[in-house]
Formats: structure tokens, sequence, C-alpha cells
């Protein structure tokens, strides 16, 4: 014992020493086990392809139900608030305010995507060394970037017309994120131009979803709501040309050229939105009467969307319809794009041009597959009426086409005035913890702001 | 694990070294004998004598008497016993001592333990508050937290009713608004956690890794609030150290102790929602029918349930507690066993703990102790949804109106508007957080000198969550099924090599303290939930649909040195400091933290008659919060960003590389002072903690694609003045009686932000400039408007068309020409008329504790006060909303506005509009939320005397007690003491919403002791 005395204390103190560099210790060691830092996010097209199905997943927005579906249809005359959250209300009784906390969830989700997008596009292009990635491949992911990108400013321009433009990823955080708005022709600007892109560069066979036909097609609707007709039938001439599906050839609902998809682990809870009590919904959501009664008898269409048969005064839109699964796990397609919105566009802008014939050809394939009977009596007093409702009942709670087209023919407040809209419901006001936080940003000429 | 290896490996080389050493010592003994009394006399059994500054040392035995072989070089002895003032004493020639202790009511002579050199309180010069173990234990479901409440300066409020739920704990009041604001827990030396690891979430009750942690095994608790106290544990205690102590065994004859207790919780109060009678009548009024089948189909009008009545019961909570201690002074004991049952008041609750503790303490030899603690700790903690969540047990049996059927023909669960059956909600769900934990430490000090110390310690946290959440489908949250199943295991070890050197030159006495101390931090988790369960099987490979799955593991290291340096010059000086280097994993670009604290005072009793103490004592120091995500400073590409079943990345933080500490400077003075031959003790003494580099997420425009960033940018002040003065005019054998009342007022102030913008949290929360954290912002009301003529008065919003019935709110601000904001009414009402309507956290807290006792009969009573806070009732924004298809509450039914003259308290009923304009947040929903309670009573009679002695009974006690007797208060929901999003939210306090009250216990008890 006594001799090892001496050797102890000079093996204790290098045991003490090597301690601070050994792992467990070290300061250095921890690092995140489910991300990476961001300067190695893009490196190869293996990268590149992650970043692009976060791209997908920023799709699903995280108040998609608000976002995508309820806010767009309580401010119409397409569905009625019956839930709880005054903030919904306020939609339905098209008095929104700045503070709507709703408002501003959805408004961040669609500028979350847009960075997304941003960055994917930022980073692809910087992406060096990798064979795999093709400068058709790098157009590609860039092209699905630029249809997420505007998709998002689509939904934004539907709704507060002019906003912030922001086209590159956010990289730091000091005044350069006090964008101003921008107008609202020039944000269409952008939308098209990344459309154009995304038409001619995304390789179909190569996305999660969305193709040339989707980028086409959705170009094609925001032609359409500029009033431009004959760009907006050619875009969705090409759209079903380049689409797989069509209406002749698919069922109702069938005939999606884009959707965002769910699953059970990446699921949605429109359907607990939708549904009643008697299927575990909230039942936050009504189909309206004025939708109702824009189905005619007969419409095959009709109890696919509605349910009146458990309740007659209080139905229960059934187009999302996992209600089996837990809210926040139900699987619905979200429709963001069918072939038959373009059999419309093309009929309605054949008869602004007053060929009639076509347009009661692309009307009558929608009508034919709804089973009703075909119209021959298109005329130019007429046509507008008739393929506004077409558009009410084909495209039921799938978004805000309601909202969309009765502004595109200038009817909103002859529709909806009854019910409170004013003209300055043209947009919604910016929420306010934006221009809390963005001193660049000024109020919107919006009712409430 | 291999560098794990290496600390033990320097342990176990630590310990030969110390070994080989202590043989290598030469020991020539003296024989030192004397007796121990009490001032009148009287033998004083088993109190300890040491050679003072070794390990060496006795008890006397029952006559009083000791002996000790002491080593020649020793000159004294220190002769000790609980309850009475310690004494050296010199012994160059006596060889039979006469020792007399003299009584210690106020405990000044009682050591506290302080960081890494226990103090006489006497001595103090920081701000220390001490818990007695027995009171920590007072109230019925104690946990470490709630016994807090008897220290000045903390404030403690529970989160929930829920048995086992979080709390909320502020040490002079809160220092951050992004990093945890509660102090750091030490429980024998070893930091442990004591975060929420429950991954379902079920409100902001939160799970409580705290109530792990037996409070009958609780010796102490010293919460340390100064700086000069605080800095020795560097980044992690700017929101104050809780050292946690476990009893320890003592010398002498082996005591067993055993204690049962049994009693009934019940609830304080309910509220009065309306039948069916009533809910039709409301429905006329809102709807125009009354036909309420037709808003939904599942309501019945031949139906009307109480749900209040049919959840709460009165259910039992029990405890047993059983421990042996003792040994000899050279071995030494304690061992306990405990079981506790709280079932609460819902039937779905209950959380059940067992534990068991082995403490021991060793002297090897004369130079050679070693000690280990060691805590397990099983507990079953049974809990509902509720608090903010529609599948709440309280939040169903509030707004479920009444005219739903328990059960259908069907067997199905009555419901209406996606609300949960409340019965359902108590009996089908069932969420179980099961966590075994064993908090260790093992330490061996050598002491090769009289004056040094050597010591290294290892201490273990090693916490096994395991939580099951099983939703069958007859819940209406799962209508398929669900069931989740998450682990969480979070392993935190900490190795300390300290080195202390105690001198004394005269009167004057020096400890210097220096130490490397590495702690890592490491957890991992596994979670899945799945849904789709054939025939309702709890069984995660039977159910059908996987819907979320989990796997990720995390870890945190921090290293740190320390040193610490006490003096205690000529007997009446004391100057402290101290300094601690933090190095933390979670920063990058700074890294290193720095942490100072100083403090001096000085007795002045000698020069002033009849006074044992007058110490003035100041302290300034240095302290950090590093309590932020492990993660936090790095910009983050996220792996969670699947679509479907392809796996994504995408852009989760933005990330700030030059994160650095929150810093927090106190400067603490106070006046400590005992008179009336120690009979009354009086603390004084005023703070000031300035915290700057505060954590911020700076709020973001969102058009970023973030939400915010994290940065140093706040600046917050408390200041805050808290006294103790206890009087302890009887201390006697029959007859003790000792009253203390604590105060405590903090101020707080957020003094900096981001640009100075306000922003919003919670409900009705707002962070801003000037104003405290958790200030209440929104509009002022201005009673109903009465008629049309005072509606065309105004003032009113733009585009809201309001009609009589409506509230009428203040024009308090407006906007000139240049945009900027006024203060002057300008005729219309907006976003900008919003102000200040309260604050969350209490101005005054405090208590006034009591204990007499006479011949075996004792009594005390504790009453707590909490005075200055509101509560935002956000309840009363669905139950007395008027405006939905929830069930009112009768005061706002009846009372609502149906014509002129019908008062300013409840508006007319009316969705559109009328909800819009009346529920929007206001003064309408805040409350004052101060109260009086008596929180704790208990009545105990001793029958020791009455047993034969030769039954070697020492205690035999028979009591009974209460919690939460009484409570005075004019808040309208059923408890002020709430705060619904939970211990975790630092912004968003003070709000009431849908959460499970506290109630009201009553037990009976037996307390044995051999």
């Amino acid at each position: 014992m006594r001799g090892l005395n001496k050797f102890i204390l000079p093996v204790a103190l290098g045991l003490a020493a090597g301690l601070g560099s050994c792992d467990f210790y070290d300061l250095d060691a921890p690092a995140p086990n489910d991300a990476v830092v961001t300067s190695s996010a893009f490196t190869s097209l293996q990268t590149a392809r992650l970043a692009r199905a976060g791209l997908y997943n920023s799709l699903q927005l995280s108040n998609d139900f608000d976002g995508y579906l309820s806010s767009w249809q309580y401010f119409s005359d397409e569905s009625d608030w019956t839930g709880t959250f005054p903030t919904r209300e306020q939609f339905d009784i098209y008095q929104v305010i700045p503070t709507n906390a709703t408002m501003a969830g959805f408004y961040s989700d669609y500028y979350e995507a847009i960075n997304i997008a941003n960055t994917l596009i930022a980073g692809v292009e910087g992406i060096q060394g990798d064979p795999a990635l093709t400068e058709e491949r790098r157009a590609s992911l860039i092209g699905e970037a630029r249809f997420v990108r505007a998709l998002m400013y689509f939904y934004l321009n539907q709704g507060w017309v002019d906003v912030p433009l922001i086209t590159t990823p956010t990289t730091s955080t000091g005044p350069e994120l006090f964008v101003a708005s921008s107008p609202s022709a020039q944000v269409v600007k952008q939308i098209e131009d990344d459309l154009t892109f995304a038409a001619t560069n995304v390789i179909d066979d190569e996305t999660l979803g969305i193709s040339q036909a989707a980028a086409l097609g959705l170009h094609a609707r925001v032609k359409f709501y500029q009033r431009q007709y004959a760009e907006a039938s050619a875009l969705a001439t090409q759209a079903l040309d380049a689409a797989s599906v069509s209406v002749t050839g698919n069922a109702y609902l069938d005939d999606a050229i884009f959707t965002v998809d769910y699953s059970s682990t990446d699921g949605n809870a429109f359907a607990f939105f939708y549904y009643n009590s008697a299927r575990n919904g909230r039942y936050s959501i009504r189909p309206s009467k004025q939708l109702i009664a824009a189905f005619e008898p007969g419409d095959r269409r009709f109890p696919v969307s509605i349910d009146t048969i458990t309740s007659r005064t209080n139905p229960v839109g059934t187009k999302y319809k996992d209600f089996a699964a837990a809210s926040g796990s139900q699987s619905d397609p979200l429709y963001v794009l069918r072939a038959s919105e373009m059999n419309l566009i093309i009929g309605e802008s054949a008869a602004r041009a007053g060929d009639f014939a076509k347009a009661q050809t692309f009307l009558n394939e929608v009508r034919t597959r709804a089973g009703l009977p075909s119209r021959t009596d298109l005329n130019a007093s007429n046509f507008e009426d008739i393929f506004l409702k077409e558009f009410f009942t084909e495209l039921a709670m799938e978004g805000g086409h309601r909202l969309w087209n009765v502004r595109r023919v200038g009817k909103a407040e002859q529709l909806f005035g009854p019910d409170g809209y004013d003209p300055c419901d043209d947009r919604w006001p910016f929420p306010q913890r934006e221009l809390d936080r963005n001193p660049n940003l000024v109020k919107n000429s919006a009712c409430s702001s | 694990m291999k560098s794990i290896h290496y600390s033990l490996t320097w342990m176990f080389a630590f310990l030969l070294f110390a070994t080989g050493a202590a043989h290598a010592q030469q020991t020539n003994v003296q024989l030192i004998s004397g007796r121990v009394l009490d001032e009148t006399g009287e033998t004083l059994i088993g109190a300890n004598v040491v050679v003072t500054g070794t390990a060496i040392g006795t008890v006397t035995d029952l006559d009083g008497g000791f002996t000790i072989n002491a080593p020649t070089t020793a000159q004294t002895i220190t002769v000790s016993y609980t309850g009475y003032a310690p004494q050296t004493i010199a012994f160059a020639e006596a060889n039979d001592l006469t020792i007399t202790l003299a009584q210690d009511a106020l405990g000044l002579e009682e050591v506290v333990v302080t960081g890494y050199a226990p103090t006489r309180r006497k001595d103090l010069t920081g701000s220390v508050v001490s818990i007695d173990g027995d009171l920590a234990n007072r109230e019925a479901g104690a946990t470490v937290q709630s016994a807090l409440r008897q220290a000045p300066g903390v404030v403690v409020q529970q989160s929930s009713g829920a048995p086992g739920s979080g709390m909320v704990i502020r040490v002079r009041g809160a220092t951050s608004i992004t990093a945890s604001n509660e102090p750091l827990y030490v429980v024998d030396g070893v930091p442990i956690v004591s975060e929420s690891f429950a991954r379902t979430a079920v409100g902001g009750q939160g799970s409580n890794s705290l109530a792990d942690i037996n409070p009958n095994d609780i010796a102490s608790i010293e919460v340390l609030k100064d700086a000069s106290t605080t800095a020795i544990y560097g980044s992690r205690a700017a929101n104050g150290v809780v050292l946690i102590t476990t009893k320890r065994g003592v010398a002498g004859q082996t005591k067993i102790n055993l204690n049962a207790s049994y009693g009934i919780n019940s609830t304080i109060k309910t509220i009065d929602v309306v039948n069916t009678e009533q809910y039709q009548g409301y429905i006329f009024e809102r709807y125009g029918t009354r036909n309420i089948s037709a808003l939904d189909p599942s309501l019945d009008s031949t139906v009307s349930n109480n749900w209040q009545d049919l959840i709460f019961q009165n259910n039992p909570i029990q405890n047993y507690n059983f421990s042996v201690s003792g040994g000899t002074t050279k071995n030494r004991y304690f061992t306990s066993l405990n079981y506790d049952d709280n079932q609460g008041v819902l039937d779905g609750t209950r959380f059940r703990r067992y534990n068991a503790r082995l403490n021991l303490d060793n002297q090897i030899n004369d130079k050679l102790i070693s000690s280990l603690q060691i805590g397990y700790n099983y507990s079953d903690n049974k809990i509902l949804q509720n608090d903010n969540n529609i599948y709440g047990a309280v939040s169903a049996a509030i707004l479920l109106p009444p005219a739903v059927v328990i059960r259908t023909d069907e067997g199905r669960y009555g419901s209406a508007f996606g609300l949960e059956n409340p019965i359902a909600a108590i009996t089908e769900y069932s969420n179980n957080l099961r966590t075994n934990r064993l908090i260790g430490n093992g330490s061996l000090s050598y002491l090769p000198t009289q004056w040094l110390t050597l010591t290294t310690r290892l201490g273990i946290d090693a916490l096994d969550l395991r939580e099951t959440v099983f939703e069958p489908s007859l819940l209406q949250s799962s209508p398929a099924g669900v069931l989740n199943e998450g682990s969480t295991r979070n392993m935190r070890i900490v190795n300390e090599y300290l080195a202390s050197v105690s001198k004394s030159f005269g009167q004057t006495n020096m400890v210097l303290t220096g130490g490397a101390i590495y702690q890592n931090n490491t957890r991992d988790r596994l979670y899945f939930s799945k849904s789709n369960l054939p025939d309702n099987t709890p069984s995660g490979d039977a159910a059908a649909t996987p819907t979320d799955v989990l796997g990720d593991k995390t870890s945190d290291v921090l290293q740190s040195y320390i040193f610490s340096a006490n003096f205690k010059i000529l007997g009446d000086l004391f100057v402290n400091g101290s300094f601690r280097a933090d190095g933390s994993s979670r920063f990058v670009n700074d890294r290193w933290g720095y942490f100072p604290g100083i403090a001096a005072g000085y007795d002045f009793s000698r020069f002033v008659p009849q006074v044992q103490q007058l110490k003035l004592r100041a302290s300034f120091g240095q302290t950090g919060n590093n309590n932020i995500g492990n993660f936090d400073s790095r910009a983050l590409f996220s792996g969670t960003r699947r679509y479907l079943d392809v796996p994504g990345t995408g852009p989760s933080q933005i990330g700030n590389a030059d994160l650095r500490w929150e810093t927090t400077q106190t400067t603490d003075v106070g006046i400590d002072a005992a008179f009336l031959n120690n009979k009354v003790a009086l603390s004084v003494g005023y703070y000031d903690k300035y915290t700057t580099d505060l954590l911020l997420n700076r709020p973001l425009p969102t058009t970023s694609g973030f939400n915010s960033v994290l940065e140093n940018i706040g600046e917050m002040r408390n200041t805050g003045f808290e006294f103790l003065v206890t009087i302890a005019p009887y201390s006697t054998k029959d007859l003790t009686w000792r009253t203390s009342f604590n105060g405590a007022f903090n101020k707080n102030e957020v003094v900096k932000l981001f640009d100075d913008q306000p922003f919003d949290a919670g409900f009705a929360n707002r962070v801003a400039v000037g104003q405290p954290l958790g200030a209440f912002y929104g509009w002022v009301t201005d009673g109903i408007f009465q008629n049309k003529a005072e509606v065309e008065a105004g003032p009113k919003f733009a585009g809201l068309n309001v009609a009589p019935g409506d509230f009428r709110f203040k024009d308090l601000n407006g906007r000139g020409p240049d945009g900027e904001l006024t203060g002057m009414p300008d005729g219309k009402l907006d976003g900008d008329d919003r102000t200040f309507i309260g604050q969350a956290l209490p101005k005054f807290t405090g208590g006034i504790d009591n204990l007499v006792s006479y011949k075996g009969v004792s009594l005390q009573a504790y009453f707590q006060f909490n005075l200055g806070n509101s509560v935002y009732n956000n309840n009363l924004a669905f139950a007395e909303g008027l405006n939905s298809v929830f069930a009112p509450t009768v005061r706002s039914y009846e009372g609502a506005w149906r014509e002129e003259g019908d008062g300013d308290k409840y508006p007319r009923i009316g969705g559109g509009v009328a909800s819009t304009n009346n529920r929007r947040t206001s003064d309408r929903f805040l409350e004052d939320g101060s109260f009086v309670r008596l929180k704790s009573a208990k009545l105990s009679y001793d029958f020791a005397s009455l047993v034969p002695a030769q039954a070697n009974v020492r205690s035999l006690i028979f009591y009974v007690s209460g919690t939460n007797l009484i409570t005075w208060t004019d808040y309208s929901w059923f408890d002020p003491e709430v705060n619904t999003f939970g211990a975790g939210n630092n912004a968003s306090l003070g709000t009431d919403f849908l959460t499970q009250p506290q109630f009201r216990t009553v037990q009976a008890g037996i307390n044995l002791g051999f």
C-alpha cells in the first residue's frame, strides 16, 4: 500500500486532466440527431430531394383547414359558421379584424411555405459536384418550388391583394425582413413567371405530385381571375392536354390535377371540422342554403358533397369523409386543381368570346358526368350565371372557388352584400402582428383595418 | 460510457490514494470525557460530540456522558444537539467536562446548507430561507414546491388542482421571458431535472417531476435568493436555488418511525350552470327555437344532468411512511419507505408514489469519510384531459348542455357540439405517467490534515418516464380508439472534485473551497401513437393505423470551475466571496460565462445591550440563466418535415450563433436581528435584480417564414422587499408557542424589448416595456348600451353595428395626423383603445404560521395570502359568452340584458355582432385574484406520556389535519390559484380556462415512534 502511494497522485492527476477531453463531458459533442445545421442542408441531389419533400410538407399548412377551406367559404355564401371560435365567425359575418388570430395563422403559413420554396431554389442552385444532379433535374426541382411559391402567392393575392413579395430565402434577421407590400400586378407577374418556369421545367415523372399540367392549370386560373380569358382558355387547354386525367375519363373528384395529400401519420382534421358530433366531428362549418339550392335535382355530386338525410336543418359537408380517423389523422386529400375547373374555364372563356357551341361542349362534359341534362340554351345574357352556378356546385367546398369567381364577375356585393359584404371586403386587413413587427407594412384598405 | 469509466477510475484512484495516505498516518491519542446538560440541568441523551474539524466523535449516553479518543493535536470539541445552540469547547486541561447547551428556539445556531460551504444561520451574509423538514410535509399531497409557500419572496402557484400537477415557482419574481423561470433544485448536492417530460398534451397542467421527491424524507429545504449565495451555481441560478437536504441517521439509539394518514378530498365549490329548462329558454332567446334537438340531435329536452355533481367525488387520500435510522458515530444510516395515494376529486385522477431511501454516512478511518444518499421513486400519475380542451372533464362539465344523456340507447356516450361527455372523460380516458427515478449521490472525503478536505462526488439523476394514453372509441376524441405509448429517459451524471481548506486564526475563521464540476445530461425518447384498435384493446401491436412515431435524442454538457472563500473575522465580521465559470454546449460563439458573488455582514450585537443579533448584511453578484433548448443557438434544417412516407427536411430555426447567457445582477441588503433573549427574530431585506441579455424570441415578420429568432435583447428588473418576523415567547418542555409572519413585495418590470415592441401571449397577456411580465391587456368596458340613443352616442368600432344590450367600451386613445398615439379619445374604438388592465403576479404575498403546543397537544395553522393580482377568467367568455350553444351559467342567463335598465353586468344574448363585441378581450373577464387562505391546519396529541415506559414508545401522536380549509376571495370561478397555461409559460400567466380546481382535504393520522 505504501509503495503504491507515490504513483497514485500522478495517476489521479493525470485522469483528472484527461477528463476534460473525453467525449462524455466534451462541450462540442452534443449535436441534434433530428436536424442538420442549415449550412450543410444542400450538398447533393439526395439532400435536395429531402428538402423537396419538406416543400410538399409545407403545403400541408399548419392551419390548413382555415387557410385552404373554411375562411374562404365562410367569407362567401358557400358555407356558414357553426362552430365556437369567434375568429372564424368573423369571416362568416364579413367582419375580419386585424387581430384575428386565425387569419394571422394562415397568412404566416403561406409565407412559411414561400420561404421554404425560396430556400430550396437558392439551395439547389448552389449545389456543385453531384453528377446525379443534372441541369434538367436541377430545373425540375426549382420548378416544383416555384409552383409552390406561385400557389401560395395566389392565395395571398386573393386574400390581401397587395402583399409583400419575397423571392429570396431568409438567412438573416435584420431590417431587410421589413418588406413593404407590392402592388397586386407585380405579385401576379411573379406568380405567372414562376408558373411559366414550372410548366416548362418540371419533369413529371420525378416529382411528388406537381406536374407541368398543374403549373399550366394554375396559370390558367390566374389568367382567368385576371379576366384575360383568351390566355386562360389557351393555358387550360394545354393543361388538359398535359394532364393524365379528364372530366370524361374520370369519375367526379377522381380528375384531380394536383392535390395536397395526407395520410394517417401525416393527417389533417378536415372531416373533424365538417362532420357533426354524431360522427365525432366538431361541426365548425355547414354548407349554406345557397349552396344546397344551387344543386339541380338529380345532381350526382350532391350526395357526395352534402348529407341532408341525417339532418335537414343541419346539413353536413361530406367531401372530406375520413371521420373514422381521429382529428389530425384524417387522410382526405385537399383538391387544389381538378380537370373540371379547366373545362369550366375553357367553356366560360369561349362563351365570353361568343363561341357558345364550344362553351356548351365543355360545360356539358361536366354536367353529363354529374348526371344532369346537357344545356343547349347558352347565350350572351345567361352564360355568366350558368357558369357561376356550375363552378359553385362542381367545386363546392374545395377551396375559395365561390368567393373568387363571384368577385371575378363583380357580383360580390350583390350576392353577399345582404349578409354584410362591403366593397372594402375585397381584401382582408393585414394581421395586426405583422403591422406591429414590420414598420414598412402599412394598413391596407380593408374594411376593419 | 468510456468516459464514465474514466470518472469512476478517477474516484477509485482517489480512494486508494486517500486510503494509502491514511494508513501512513501515525496516531497518538488522548482521552476526553464529560457530560452534556441543558439549561435546567437535565441530561441530553444523544448529543453529538466531535473533535472540531475532524470526523472523530461520539454521542452522549443515557446519562449524557461521553468519552472520546482525540488526537493529541486536537484542542477543541464541538457539541451539538437539535434545537440547541452548538458549542465549541477548549479542553486543554479538563478531563471531566460539563457542557451546558442553551436552547435555540429560533434556529439561529442551526447549520444552513448553502452551496459548497455550510454556514451557521447566524453567520449568513446572503439571503437564505430555511424550511424545516417537518413543515415541508404539512399540506395534503405535499411536494417540494408546495413547501416553498412558507418562504418569503417565493411565489407558488399551482397550475391546476390535478394531483401531481405542475406549479409555478418564482423566487423574487421572474427574470426571464423565454428561458425557464423556475429555480434550480439541488437534492443532496445533485442538481436535478425539474421540467415536465410528458409528451401527450392534456392541457396546461403538465406533469411535475418534482412530485417524485418524498417530502417525508426532507430534513430541510434552503432557498438561496441573493447572488452571493447563488453565484456558486452560476449559469442556472438566476431564479434562485432550492437546496433539498434529506434526513441522515443520528448516532445513538435506533429510531423507528411510522406515520399513517387517511383523508378525504372534496370540492371547495361548484359553478351554477343552467338546467335543461333554463337551457331551452336560453336557446330560444339565442336561436329563436325551443326545439333544442334541432341544434344537435343529441339534445333531449327530457334530460337534465348536473355534470359537475356527476364528475366530482369525495375521494380518498392516504400516506404511509416508515423509517428506521440510527447507527454509531462511525456508521450512521437513515432508511425509509413511503407510499402516497391521492385520488383528487375527479374519479379519473390519481397520483400514487412509492419511495425508498437509503442514506449512509461512514467514517472509514480518521481521515476518510464516505457518504451515500440514494432516493428511489416510482410514481404513477393518472391524469385527465383538461385545461383549454374541449375533451376535458371539467371543460365538458361546464359547457356541455344539461340536456345530453349520459348514455344513448346504443350504448354510446351522449355528446353534443363536439364536446366530450364528462362521464366518459373521467371513466373511459386513461393517461398514466409512470416514472422510475433514482436520485443518488456518493461521495468520498479525505481529510489529510485538520484543515484540508478533498472530496470527490458522483451524482446521478436517472429518470425514466413511461406514458400510456388510451382513448377507447367511446370517446369523442377517438372514433376508432387511440393508444399512445411514450418512453422518455433522462440521465444526468455529475462529477465533482472539490478541495476545501478550513483554518482558524484566533477568533478568525476562513474556509476556502475550489473545485471542478462536469455534468452531462442526455435524454432519449420513443413515442408512438396508433389508432384503430380492435375491440378497444389497448395494444400497440394490435392497433391498425400508426398516426405518430417519434424517436430522438438530445444532450447537453456543462463544465464548471468553482471557487469560494468565507471569512469570519473576529467573530462578528463576515466576508464571503464566490466565483463560478460555466461552459455550456448550448452556446456556439460565446460559451463561457463567469459568475462572481460577494457579500459582507457585520453583527453589531455586542455593542447593543439586550440584543442577541443585529447583523447588517449586503451582497452583490451575478448569476445566469441557460435554461433554453439544447440547440436553440444553431440555424437548423429539421429532418422532421416528411411528406406522407417520403422523408423531408426544411428550415426550422433561423438560429443565432451569438447567443449568450442571460445575466442577472443582484444587489441585496438586509438586517437580521434577534432580541428579547432570542425570543423574537426579525429579518428584513431589500433586493434589486437586474437582468440583461434577456434571451428573447424577437418576433419576426412572419413573411420571413419564421415566427421569431432568439436573441439577447431584453432587460428586466425585479425589486422587492421581504420580511420575516418570528416570535417564540414560550419554548419550554410543556409549552411552545411560535408564530411567524412572512411577506414579500415584488415589483417586476420589463425594461427593454426588441425595439420596445410589445407582444401578446396567451389569451390576454401582453409583454411590454414598463409593465410586469404577465400584464393583462385589453379594452375597458364602460357599461352596457341601454338604448338606441346611447348606441348612437357611441363610441363604436367601425363596421360593427352594436345594439342596445351590447357592451360599451372606453375610447381611451387615438392617433394624430402623424399617425402617432395621442393618448386622447378620438371618437372611435379600435385596437388603440386597449390598455393594461391588470397583472397576473401578485404584488404582496406571504403567510402567517402558528404553532402552539401544550403538554402533548399541538395546534398548527398556516395562513397564506396572495394580494394584488388579477385572473383572466376565460371561462366566462364561453360559459357567460351568451353567444353560442354552450350551456351558460345561471347568473349570466338570468342576468342577461333584455331591456333598458337591465344593468351593466351581462350583455344581451346573441351571436354575430354581439359575440364579436361582447366577448372581446377586456376587463369584463378580468377578476381580482387576491385571496387569503387557511392553507393548512393540524391538531395533534401525543399519547407517549400515557404509554408505560417499558414499551419504549418515543411518540404516539394522533392528529387531524386539513388543507385548503377556508379561502377568502372575490374570485367567482372555482379557485383563484390557477394557471391554465402551466409552469412552462412565462408570459401567459394568470389565466383560468377550464382548469381542474384545487380541492379541500381533511385527514386523520397517527405517528408512532420507537
